[in-house]
């Protein structure tokens, strides 16, 4: 009996380690899968972008078929990307308070569910939205409808980002604020936001590096232009469609500057995304860096 | 219409440096949706508008249209192992029963048929189409409904139709880089776009009516032209539903040597111009008007090269009188003409 | 969570106060009608769909602008598919590098931070560069080393039985699941996070190997959660756009087969939303963008109820 029990132990505990060896690879394995397309996309945009760079690629206009220049995409990129957080930045940080100050409120409950479930929208439907209330009123294409299209996109990001920044400051700071006689108003703007300034600033980056990156809303709305902008109510490029465009074109110039613009998109999304890092010494929370 | 509207635009910088003419290659479909829509100030189509779309347009608006170029739809396809040379011939029946999905591989009797001295591989069809709205569609559509009944009552022709196979691709870059993508596809495509694009593609020939398997070049894209308008045209701001090169010249088997999927390329702009049109301002609509007749006039020159002809000195005259005729608030554009 | 009752004012309401609240707060209610206006927008827009076509929208199969019938099943089927692959290749990864990062990585803390920000930053390349990626270079790879010898050894069964193309269900799922694991990462392991030390410890002051504490304490602990980040994965997948068009082939197109090309709500949209050259085209079109709209509100909202469960009373919000 003894020595029978002793054999079954063995046994069993030789396949518990075997099952534990296996499964330590299968994890391995998991994060070689999960971390190889990152590695080949990156190493990709970069091998078939670099060849695009010059200065009159970065500064020059497109020029029908043939390898012409993306500054009017950047600039397009930059113009509605800018515009679009003058929108959704104010709101954004105005919702982001009210959720993290007046928590209690039902309104606060049920807006920051929207807002979560806004944040993880498909943003095509952002531009059938936009083309309905902006493009098809004004009967025109516009690089403000693209903006408003991206400070869509970006207000939850924001509003989250702010209330959680905002919850992490320590209720002391407000309680001795406002047993100082500082009305709340005034704790709320100098004291919370300014101890909170740096999270504000992280949700900023986080929306700014999401919203340079939508092309689907933009087609709805902004469409494209081979210019530089001289009206906001003009249609206007912009660097996710121009890799998009130019991907999917026979020409091998253009897929060649659709790889350059990609690499300058992602390097951009990368300087963002590192110095959000890097400035935040420790990682939020439950915050991520969505796209 | 890419490659000619960039050449078109870029040259015309070149004259009137401060006129900007943003082309947004967006399928035919779409210059005409967004023409009804009037959200752009001039639409371009390979196809003339259907009588539903003309119904769909403002009250009391005028649309004119405007051919201000042909071009020639090629079947053009993705073989490795035939020659850059040889190009293979087709009928419009195998066409429509290749599009239809009933000839599915290379080596089929029917392609061989045509083919005797080609090695055709045993390969799989890829078929290529548009995904978007597209008047190259419309006129290869049409050809295909003229050439097959099943096509005809099953698919008909349209700038957007329900493809019985194949994978679509945006625009005709689209479908150009679909098929050098795609070993062993075919795929509707203007001409131009394989002009300049050789590498991978290569086009095929067709046979028209008088029995010759035409390879698509500007001698015989004109003839196509000008027998397709011997009838006559209609006047610019009639409805030119029904209009089709392809339609007058299919059953003409006296002229040998013309190239059957011909169309015209037309601009759409309204007669009467004002600020309900994409927000219209009087500089743009002059701007507009003088770019078209630019165009019509002095830019035939530069689709030459990429398989444009220049249009004929009867379309050329009856454009003119119809930019003549267009207004802003009333007031004509262009004086004196 | 972080403010207690205590902290808010019992005495005098400035004017300010009041300012102050009631800005933010119509901020806040900005937010929650923008999603409202959403749907009541695509809704009153696809009227004359919703009335000519009614509820055959939904199961038609037929997508045809020259004869003006149209019918969502192809891409609903296309949406799905693509989704459920996504799912299947993407969660299982996910769960992975997610128990790597929150179990095995305790001790290497450095480790697991730097590889916990490389597969965040795949989150950060935009949807249109996986698009062009997949379009140049997966499509190709798929097609040649996959999909080939799939359809010529299991070409037999319905699942392989197309030619194979490369721009189809099978690339397009394989694109999904790539992007959504930044996603379900980053959620399961907050969730495995979650759960207390304590599970852990009782299992091993068992004599159970790592393995076994995940799997009996950790993983049935973390369950729902999990589940919703599954949810959650499926949300994204369901709405991803560019990447998706890119390597589908846009054909409406119902298939057993994961090698055919095929269609979803979101590539519809790009490609047709622009060309509609009737009101009742533009209007059908509008409807694809309700449907879709449904189905994403569906989605995020089990899935934002899920987390929500499982992370209450925690300092975690996802």
């Amino acid at each position: 009996m003894k020595s029978m029990a002793r054999q079954t132990t063995v046994g069993t505990k030789e396949r518990r380690r075997l099952t534990n060896t296996a499964m330590n690879v299968l994890v391995y394995v998991a994060v070689g899968l999960a971390l190889v397309p990152l590695i080949l996309i990156v190493a990709d945009v970069i091998t078939l972008g670099f060849p695009a760079l010059s200065v009159p690629f970065l500064t020059g206009l497109p020029q029908g078929y043939l390898l012409g220049g993306i500054a009017n995409a950047i600039q397009g990129s930059a113009v509605m990307v800018a515009l679009g957080a003058a929108i959704a930045v104010p709101v954004g940080v105005g919702a982001g308070i009210y959720f993290s100050e007046w928590p209690e409120s039902r309104i606060s409950f049920l807006s920051s569910f929207t807002n979560d479930v806004l944040a993880e929208f498909p943003t095509i439907t952002l531009g059938i939205f936009v083309y309905i209330i902006i493009v098809a009123p004004t009967r025109t294409f516009s690089a403000f409808a693209g903006a408003v299209a991206l400070s869509i996109v970006m207000l939850p990001i924001v509003a989250r980002t702010t209330e959680e920044s905002l919850k992490i400051v320590p209720v002391s700071l407000r309680e001795a604020s406002l047993a100082l006689g500082v009305p709340r108003w005034k704790t709320i703007l100098r004291i919370v936001i300014g101890t909170g300034k740096s999270g504000l600033a992280t949700g900023i980056l986080l929306a700014v590096a999401r919203a340079a990156g939508e092309t689907a809303p933009l087609i709805l709305t902004a469409l494209y232009s081979n210019y530089f902008i001289t009206s906001l109510f003009q249609p206007a490029g912009s660097l996710p469609y121009l890799i998009y465009y130019d991907g999917g074109s026979g020409f091998l110039a253009l897929q060649t500057a659709a790889w350059g613009a990609a690499l300058v998109l992602v390097a951009f999304m990368l300087v963002l995304n590192l110095s959000v890092k890097f400035f935040i010494g420790r990682r939020f929370a439950g915050v991520r860096a969505e796209i | 219409m890419f490659p000619i509207m960039s050449a078109w635009t870029f040259a015309y910088t070149q004259v009137q440096p401060n006129i900007q003419v943003n082309y947004a290659s967006i399928g035919s479909g779409a210059g005409i949706a967004q023409i009804t829509a009037g959200t752009l100030n001039c639409g371009a189509s390979d196809a003339p508008l259907s009588a539903a779309q003309y119904s769909a347009l403002p009250a009391g608006s005028t649309l004119l249209t405007i051919p201000e170029s042909s071009s020639a739809v090629v079947p053009a396809y993705n073989i490795p192992g035939i020659a850059s040379t040889t190009h293979l011939n087709f009928t419009g029946n195998v066409l429509a029963e290749i599009f239809l999905g009933n000839i599915t591989l290379w080596n089929d009797p029917a392609i061989v048929a045509l083919n005797p001295h080609v090695s055709l591989p045993a390969q799989a069809i890829t078929v290529v189409h548009r995904s978007d709205g597209s008047g190259t569609m419309y006129t290869f559509t049409n050809y295909l409904s003229d050439s097959n009944a099943v096509w005809k009552t099953k698919v008909g022709y349209a700038t957007s139709v329900n493809w019985p196979t194949g994978i679509g691709c945006k625009g005709n870059e689209g479908v150009a880089g679909c098929i050098a993508n795609n070993q062993y596809s075919i795929g509707p495509l203007e001409i131009a776009y394989q002009i300049t694009n050789p590498g991978a593609i290569n086009y095929g020939a067709v046979q028209n009516k008088a029995g010759n398997y035409i390879l698509a070049n500007l001698t015989n894209i004109a003839e196509a032209v000008n027998a397709g308008v011997k009838a006559g045209l209609p006047a610019s701001n009639a409805h030119w539903t029904g209009f089709s090169i392809v339609n007058n010249i299919f059953n003409d088997s006296a002229d040998a040597h013309i190239y059957p999927i011909t169309t015209f390329t037309y601009l759409l702009v309204y007669q009467n111009l004002s600020a309900s049109y994409a927000g219209t301002t009087q500089p743009q609509a002059i701007g507009t008007v003088n770019f078209i007749s630019w165009v019509v006039n002095h830019g035939q020159s530069a689709g030459v090269k990429i398989g444009y002809p220049p249009l004929p000195a009867s379309v050329v005259a009856i454009d003119n009188t119809a930019l003549a005729s267009v207004t802003y608030n009333g007031t004509p554009i262009l004086s004196g003409s | 969570m972080a403010l207690e009752a205590k902290a808010r004012p019992r005495a005098r309401l400035s004017g300010g106060d009041l300012f102050l609240r009631l800005l933010v707060a119509a901020a806040a209610v900005g937010v929650a009608a923008l999603l409202v206006a959403l749907g009541v927008e695509l809704a009153y827009n696809s009227q004359l769909s919703l009335a000519t076509y009614g509820f055959g929208f939904l199961t038609g199969t037929v997508w045809d602008p020259v004869h003006l019938v149209f019918g969502a099943l192809p891409f609903i089927f296309g949406t799905l598919v693509t989704s459920a692959l996504a799912l299947l290749i993407g969660i299982p990864i996910s769960l992975g590098v997610a128990i790597f990062l929150s179990e095995k990585a305790k001790e290497r803390r450095a480790l697991a931070s730097s590889l916990g920000s490389l597969v965040e930053l795949l989150a950060a390349v935009p949807s249109v560069i996986y698009g062009l990626w997949g379009l140049f270079v997966l499509a190709p790879f798929m097609k040649t080393y996959v999909e080939t010898p799939l359809h010529a050894y299991l070409g037999f069964l319905p699942l392989f039985s197309t030619t194979p193309i490369g721009t189809d269900f099978l690339t397009a799922g394989v694109i999904l699941a790539i992007m959504i694991i930044p996603t379900a990462t980053a959620v399961s392991r907050d969730i495995l996070n979650a759960v207390p030390n304590s599970q852990r410890e009782a299992m091993y002051s068992l004599g159970a190997t790592d393995w076994e504490v995940t799997r009996k304490a950790v993983l049935p602990y973390a369950r729902s959660g999990i589940f919703g980040a599954t949810i959650l994965g499926l949300g994204r997948a369901v709405g991803e756009t560019m990447a998706v068009t890119m390597v589908i082939g846009n054909a409406p197109v119902i298939s057993a087969s994961l090698l055919s090309e095929g269609y979803t709500l979101t590539s519809l949209i790009v490609n047709q939303f622009n060309e509609t050259t009737s009101p009742l085209y533009a209007s059908a079109m509008v409807e694809i963008g309700l449907v879709l709209f449904g189905l994403a509100l569906i989605i995020n909202l089990f899935a934002r109820a899920l987390i929500w469960r499982m992370t209450r009373g925690t300092k975690f919000r996802v």
